[in-house]
C-alpha cells in the first residue's frame, strides 16, 4: 500500500493549480507540434528549456513530459488522414490507418488510435510506477553483445513487414543499411561517404529522410491523380469505432502496450522501433494477415499504444538510473539538471515531489488528452474535405519548414527533396519504405554494437555465444526465421506424403 | 584615371578609419545572431542561452541562439566562416573544433578564420571505474592493466577524441596494451562501466553524480589542476603524463571583425557571467566559470594546437591527411 500513499501524495502535487496549469499547457502544445509534421518535441522542448529555470522543477518537469507523449497523440492524425507521419513514431499508422481513412473509416480510426493511447498510456504509468527500479536495472545487464542480439531480432521482424514481396523488403532494409553507414566512422573518426559535405559528418538526418520518402513522395504521387482529386472525401460513414472494431483491437492495444513499454526502457529502442516491432507482431499472430496493409485495425491500434507506452517506458531509465535513452530525454535530463537535480539511482527518494508530482500529472495528462483528443475527432475528418489543390501545397510547405527546423539546415531541405524523388521512384516500382526507414535507423546501432562486442573481445565471435542474453536473443532470431520457413517445410512434407501414398 | 582611383582609395581609407569607432559605439544596432553547435539540452546549448538572456539586458539588442548540431561543433563553425566579419553572427563551441579536429579531418574553415572573443566556462576530464572495482588509485589501475595485456577496457565518447588521444598518450608512455571501445556519449560510456561491460569511462564531468553516491570511483583528473568539488583526487600531471584533456566553452567571430566590436562583445558577455543565475547554471551543470579575454584565448588555443600536433605525430594518429593518398 505503500503505492497507494505515494500516489495520493502525487496527486496532490499534480493538482496544484500552478501544476495543472503546465500540465495543460504541455499536452496542448504536445498535440499541436504533433499534428505538424517534422516540428518535433525536442525543437518546442529546448525553446522552452531557458523558461523552465523560472518555474518548479516539478512543473517544468510535469510541463516537457506533457509536449512528449502529448505528441504521441497528435502525430497519428495527419497519418491516418494524409499520409504522412506527424512523428517518426506515427510511419508506421501511415500503412493501415491511411487504409482505414481511404475506406470511409477515419473516424473509427482516430477513436482507436486515441483510445489505444490513452489505454496504453495508462497502463504503462502504472508499471513505470510499480516497476521502474527493478527493470531499469535489468537493462543495466545490456552490453555490446546482447544490444545486438535485439537488434537482430529488430532486423529480422523487417523480413516480417514487407506487405508483398519479402525479396524487395531485404533489399530495402540492405538499402537502409548502407544508408545508415554515411557519416562518421566510429572507430577511426574519419569521416566516410560524405563526399566532402560537413553537413553529412553525422550521417543523414532521420526526419528529413523519412519525411522525404513518405510525405513528399506522397505529394508528387498525388500530382499524378489531380483528376481524381478528393478520393478520400467521399464517404465518412461513422465517426465512433463499432463494437467489431473493439473486439479486433482491444488485444492489440494490450500487446502493442506491453511491448511498447518494454522497448522503450532499452537505450537506442524508442518509440519508433516499438511501432514497428508492434506492428510486426500483430501481423505475425494475426489469423488474417492478409487484411495488413488494407486496412486491418490492429494494424494501427498496436503501434499506436506501443509509441505512447514506448514514452512512458524511456522515462524509467532517465528517473531511476539517470539515464537519457534519447534525445527527448536528454531533454528532460539537462531540465532538471540545471534546476540542480541530478536525476540518478537516489532521485525518487530524494525529490518524491518531482517523480511522484509527474507520474499522477501523467495520469491526468493523459485523461486531458482523451478530453481533448475525441471531440475534435469530427474536427479533424473535416481536413479531408480541404480541396487537394490547396491540401498538398500546405503538406509540401510544412514538410519544408520540418526539415529545416531539425537542426535549422537548408541541407536537410535538399536531403528531403532527394528522397522524395527516391521514395516516389520506390512506390512506382512497387518497393516499401517502411523496411528501409527501419534498417537505416538501426543499421548504426547494429554497426556500433558489432563492432564494440568485437573491440572488447578482440576479434572472436564466441562473445555472442558466451553471454547468456546475447545467446538467447540470437536464437530467438533462428526460431523466427525458422518459422518463415516452417510454412514451406510443411507443404514439402504434404508433398511428400501425398508421394509416399 | 589612376589619380582619381588613388583619391578614391584614400577617401576611403579616412572613412574606414573614421567609421571604426563609430562602428563599434554604434554597435550592435541590430539583432545578434549565435550559432550553438551542439543540440538543444545540451550543456553548451544551455549555457548560451541563460547568457544570451542577460546580454540582451546588456547589449539591449536580441539575441537569438541557432542550434547547427554536428561534427563535434564544426558545421556550426563551417557555416560562420562563411558569414560577415561584422559581429552579428557568432558561434558558440567548446574548444576542440578550433584547436583540434583540424588537425584530424579535413575542413571547409581553417583556425584562422576566426577572432576568439573570450572563454566563459571550462570543463573537466576524470577517469572513473566502478565502485565494485578493485582499483583504488590510477596507479592500481595502470599496474593491472600491465600485468593483464589485451583485457583492460576503456570507453570514451568516440574515437580521435580529446579523452581518447590523451589514454593513447598515456598507454603509449606506459607501454599497455589495453583496449578503446568507443560510444556516441558520455553517459553511455558510464551505463557501460556501471554494468559491468567495459572497465574504465573516460569523460567529462557526467560522472560527478554517480561518484558522490559511491557508485563510480573517480581514480584520475586527466589534466593539469585538481577540481575544487573532488580536491582529494590526483591529476595525471602529478602522475607524471604531460597532456591536458580540458574543455574550453568559447565565443568566437568571424576573422576581421573590428577589435573594438570584439572588445565591446567580450566585456558585455563577461558582465553576463557574472549574473548568479548564469553561475548556478554552470555550477549545476559541474563545469567551472573560467574567464580568459580574447588575446588570453588567443594564445591558449595556439598553444593547444601546437602540443596536440606534437602528440599526434608521436603517436601516429590516423588523421584524414595521412590516410587519404
Amino acid at each position: 500500500m505503500d503505492n497507494l500513499s505515494h500516489i495520493i501524495f502525487g496527486f496532490g502535487i499534480a493538482f496544484q493549480w500552478d501544476n495543472l496549469v503546465f500540465c495543460m499547457a504541455g499536452v496542448l502544445i504536445g498535440t499541436l507540434i504533433g499534428v505538424l509534421p517534422g516540428i518535433g518535441p525536442v525543437g518546442a522542448m529546448g525553446l522552452l528549456l531557458p523558461a523552465t529555470m523560472h518555474i518548479t522543477p516539478t512543473g517544468s518537469l510535469i510541463m516537457l513530459a506533457g509536449i512528449y507523449y502529448g505528441a504521441q497523440y497528435g502525430g497519428t492524425i495527419t497519418s491516418v488522414l494524409v499520409r504522412i507521419p506527424g512523428e517518426a513514431t506515427s510511419i508506421v499508422s501511415c500503412i493501415d490507418g491511411y487504409e482505414m481513412a481511404r475506406q470511409g473509416r477515419a473516424g473509427p480510426a482516430l477513436a482507436i488510435a486515441a483510445w489505444g493511447s490513452f489505454i496504453a498510456g495508462t497502463l504503462s504509468i502504472v508499471a513505470l510506477m510499480l516497476i521502474s527500479g527493478p527493470l531499469a536495472k535489468a537493462a543495466l545487464d545490456f552490453g555490446p553483445p546482447e544490444y545486438l542480439a535485439a537488434i537482430c531480432i529488430g532486423m529480422v521482424m523487417v523480413t516480417q513487414l514487407s506487405q508483398n514481396s519479402p525479396l524487395k523488403a531485404m533489399m530495402m532494409a540492405a538499402l537502409g543499411v548502407i544508408l545508415g553507414c554515411v557519416g562518421t566512422d566510429l572507430v577511426t573518426a574519419l569521416p566516410r561517404f560524405t563526399m566532402g559535405f560537413p553537413e553529412l559528418t553525422d550521417g543523414l538526418g532521420i526526419v528529413p529522410v523519412v519525411m522525404g520518402l513518405f510525405g513528399i513522395a506522397e505529394v508528387i504521387e498525388n500530382l499524378e491523380n489531380q483528376v481524381s482529386a478528393g478520393k478520400v472525401q467521399n464517404r465518412i460513414s461513422r465517426l465512433w469505432p463499432s463494437l467489431q472494431d473493439w473486439t479486433e483491437a482491444k488485444w492489440a492495444i494490450v500487446r502493442g502496450s506491453i511491448l511498447g513499454f518494454l522497448i522503450g526502457i532499452l537505450p537506442g529502442g524508442g518509440g519508433v522501433l516499438a511501432t514497428f516491432v508492434a506492428y510486426a507482431l500483430e501481423k505475425k499472430i494475426s489469423r488474417h494477415p492478409e487484411k495488413f496493409g488494407h486496412g486491418a485495425i490492429e494494424g494501427l491500434a498496436a503501434p499506436e499504444s506501443a509509441n505512447n507506452a514506448a514514452a512512458t517506458g524511456g522515462l524509467v531509465p532517465l528517473l531511476s538510473l539517470g539515464l537519457p535513452t534519447g534525445p527527448i530525454m536528454a531533454m528532460l535530463f539537462a531540465a532538471l539538471v540545471i534546476q540542480g537535480i541530478q536525476p540518478g539511482p537516489t532521485l525518487i527518494t530524494n525529490n518524491p515531489d518531482v517523480f511522484w508530482g509527474l507520474v499522477a500529472s501523467m495520469y491526468i495528462g493523459n485523461v486531458l488528452l482523451m478530453i481533448l483528443n475525441l471531440p475534435l475527432i469530427g474536427i479533424w475528418v473535416q481536413l479531408l474535405k480541404t480541396p487537394i489543390w490547396l491540401l498538398y501545397p500546405v503538406i509540401f510547405l510544412f514538410c519544408l519548414i520540418g526539415a529545416y527546423s531539425v537542426n535549422n539546415s537548408v541541407f536537410d531541405i535538399y536531403v528531403m527533396l532527394v528522397f522524395g524523388v527516391i521514395g516516389y521512384l520506390m512506390r512506382k516500382f512497387g518497393y516499401e519504405a517502411g523496411p528501409l526507414v527501419l534498417a537505416f535507423v538501426l543499421g548504426p546501432i547494429l554497426e556500433q554494437n558489432l563492432r564494440q562486442s568485437l573491440l572488447i573481445s578482440r576479434g572472436s565471435f564466441s562473445i555472442f555465444f558466451s553471454h547468456p542474453i546475447s545467446a538467447t536473443g540470437f536464437a530467438i532470431c533462428a526460431l523466427v526465421l525458422l518459422s518463415n520457413a516452417l510454412p514451406w517445410l510443411r507443404r514439402r512434407r504434404q508433398v511428400y506424403n501425398q508421394f509416399a501414398e | 584615371m589612376d589619380i582619381v582611383k588613388i583619391a578614391m582609395a584614400a577617401l576611403a581609407g579616412i572613412g574606414i578609419a573614421a567609421a571604426a569607432p563609430a562602428l563599434a559605439q554604434e554597435y550592435p544596432a541590430k539583432p545578434i545572431n549565435i550559432y550553438v553547435g551542439y543540440s538543444p539540452g545540451d550543456n553548451m546549448d544551455v549555457m548560451t542561452r541563460v547568457l544570451g538572456q542577460k546580454l540582451e539586458k546588456i547589449l539591449g539588442q536580441p539575441i537569438t541562439i541557432l542550434n547547427k548540431p554536428g561534427g563535434a561543433g564544426s558545421v556550426a563553425l563551417s557555416l560562420l566562416a562563411k558569414d560577415k566579419p561584422d559581429g552579428y553572427t557568432l558561434a558558440a563551441v567548446i574548444e576542440t573544433p578550433l584547436d583540434r579536429i583540424p588537425l584530424l579531418r579535413k575542413l571547409d574553415y581553417k583556425p584562422d578564420d576566426f577572432a576568439p572573443v573570450l572563454q566563459f566556462a571550462s570543463g573537466v576530464t576524470g577517469v572513473v571505474v566502478s565502485s565494485k572495482a578493485p582499483w583504488k588509485t590510477f596507479q592500481e589501475l595502470l599496474d593491472y592493466a600491465k600485468k593483464n595485456p589485451a583485457s583492460f577496457t576503456y570507453a570514451t565518447s568516440g574515437a580521435g577524441s580529446t579523452m581518447h588521444v590523451a589514454m593513447q598518450y598515456i598507454g603509449v608512455e606506459r607501454g599497455l596494451d589495453w583496449t578503446h571501445v568507443p560510444y556516441p556519449g558520455a553517459r553511455d560510456t558510464l551505463t557501460a562501466v556501471l554494468g559491468g561491460h567495459i572497465n574504465a569511462a573516460v569523460g567529462s564531468t557526467q560522472w560527478a553524480n554517480d561518484v558522490r553516491q559511491g557508485n563510480l570511483k573517480l581514480l584520475a583528473i586527466v589534466g593539469n589542476e585538481r577540481m575544487a568539488s573532488f580536491p582529494d583526487v590526483p591529476t595525471t600531471k602529478e602522475l607524471g603524463f604531460n597532456f591536458s584533456a580540458s574543455s574550453a566553452s568559447v565565443i568566437v567571430a568571424r576573422a576581421g571583425t573590428p577589435q573594438p566590436i570584439i572588445d565591446k562583445l567580450d566585456k558585455a558577455f563577461r558582465t553576463a557571467m557574472d549574473d548568479p543565475e548564469f553561475v548556478k547554471t554552470v555550477k549545476n551543470l559541474e563545469l567551472d566559470v573560467l574567464y580568459r579575454d580574447n588575446q588570453k584565448l588567443k594564445t591558449y588555443l595556439a598553444d593547444t594546437m601546437t602540443q596536440f600536433k606534437a602528440v599526434i605525430e608521436e603517436l601516429k594518429l590516423p588523421t584524414e591527411f595521412n590516410t587519404s593518398k
